[in-house]
């Protein structure tokens, strides 16, 4: 089971690949730090409603990356006006970050190899 | 949607809340339930949210259960357990016997078992991440789930191996290893390492 570490690439490297929740979680925090319904819909907007987190597998994945050290629970609240307290807030580490930047790596080197593969051209028999 | 609607389907989610482990729901029972309100007020049809909710709790709860009790080392404190018991009875009837090296065999597999468990236990204290092993089912298959059968299979097939080994038999010796082989094709099979 790969563990996160904090302090090197490789601990990265064994997180790869990151599972879809895990990745559209972290690309959805991002951009800004954000309650489970945010996520829950920058992740729908993101994957333009192909990914639809539930309450059960977001906050599941939540748990797993709070312990791995990917994201964090975050202590700023919005102005009083805009906050419901009952809420909770959460942001990307910059270990999260780094590992979110090594699967965008990992899926581009993929995506050109695939184009590489489509567009060499076929053996004719005989 | 109206409110006293809603608030029916929040006491039937509370309710299937309960099936997930309780310092989950603790910890983030009153998050999710949130969750399903704001879906639930602004679903047009509560039939939609209903079919996509429990899909995603039949997904989860099978997955955190098993964390839990991973964590818990329920799973290896019973093997630990079995071992231990198998190995006593191979150390009370080489001693009650003639056969030392069924004593022999037996003490080791209590070490085995003791040492086993211990280790176990420790990785679970450290508490692994399992970002990379699966966070968030919904990429996780529930297929995956079944590799935990190959530790039941795996004990009968230990505890014939060691029978074979201390009768110094074939017969039984090779029927546990062939059921040990068979529990490592169910493991690797369903995406356990080796």
């Amino acid at each position: 089971m790969a563990v996160a570490r904090n302090d090197d690439r490789d601990g990265i490297a064994a997180l790869l690949p990151l599972p879809n929740a895990t990745f559209h979680i972290l690309l959805a925090l991002r951009t800004g730090e954000m309650h489970g319904y945010a996520i829950m819909a920058e992740v729908k907007r993101l994957s333009d409603g192909r990914v639809r987190l539930g309450p059960a597998t977001l906050y599941g994945a939540i748990k797993r990356l709070l312990a791995g050290g990917l994201i964090f629970e975050s202590v700023e609240r919005p102005v009083p006006e805009l906050d419901d307290e009952r809420r909770r807030y959460y942001g990307v580490t910059e270990l999260g970050e780094r590992a979110c930047a090594a699967e965008v790596e990992r899926l581009n080197a993929l995506l050109s190899r695939a184009a590489r593969a489509r567009t060499r051209p076929r053996l004719r028999e005989g | 949607m109206k409110r006293r609607s809603v608030e029916t389907q929040q006491r039937i989610y509370r309710v299937m809340l309960k099936l997930f482990p309780r310092g989950f729901r603790r910890e983030y029972g009153a998050q999710m339930l949130q969750l399903f309100t704001d879906e639930m007020r602004r679903a047009p049809s509560p039939s939609r949210v209903w079919f996509a909710t429990l899909n995603d709790l039949a997904r989860s709860i099978s997955y955190e259960r098993m964390e839990d009790s991973m964590r818990k080392g329920y799973l290896a404190g019973l093997m630990g357990v079995i071992v231990m018991t198998v190995g006593l009875v191979g150390v009370v009837t080489g001693r009650r016997g003639d056969g030392s090296n069924l004593a022999v065999l037996g003490l080791g597999l209590m070490v085995v078992a003791l040492v086993g468990t211990a280790v176990i236990f420790k990785r679970s204290a450290d508490q692994p991440s399992v970002v990379a092993a699966g966070a968030g089912t919904a990429s996780r298959p529930m297929v995956a789930h079944l590799r935990w059968a190959a530790i039941p299979v795996a004990i009968p097939g230990l505890i014939f191996g060691f029978f074979g080994l201390a009768w110094m038999s074939p017969a039984p010796g090779m029927i546990g290893v062939g059921i040990l082989a068979v529990s490592a094709l169910i493991w690797r099979g369903f995406g356990g390492r080796l």
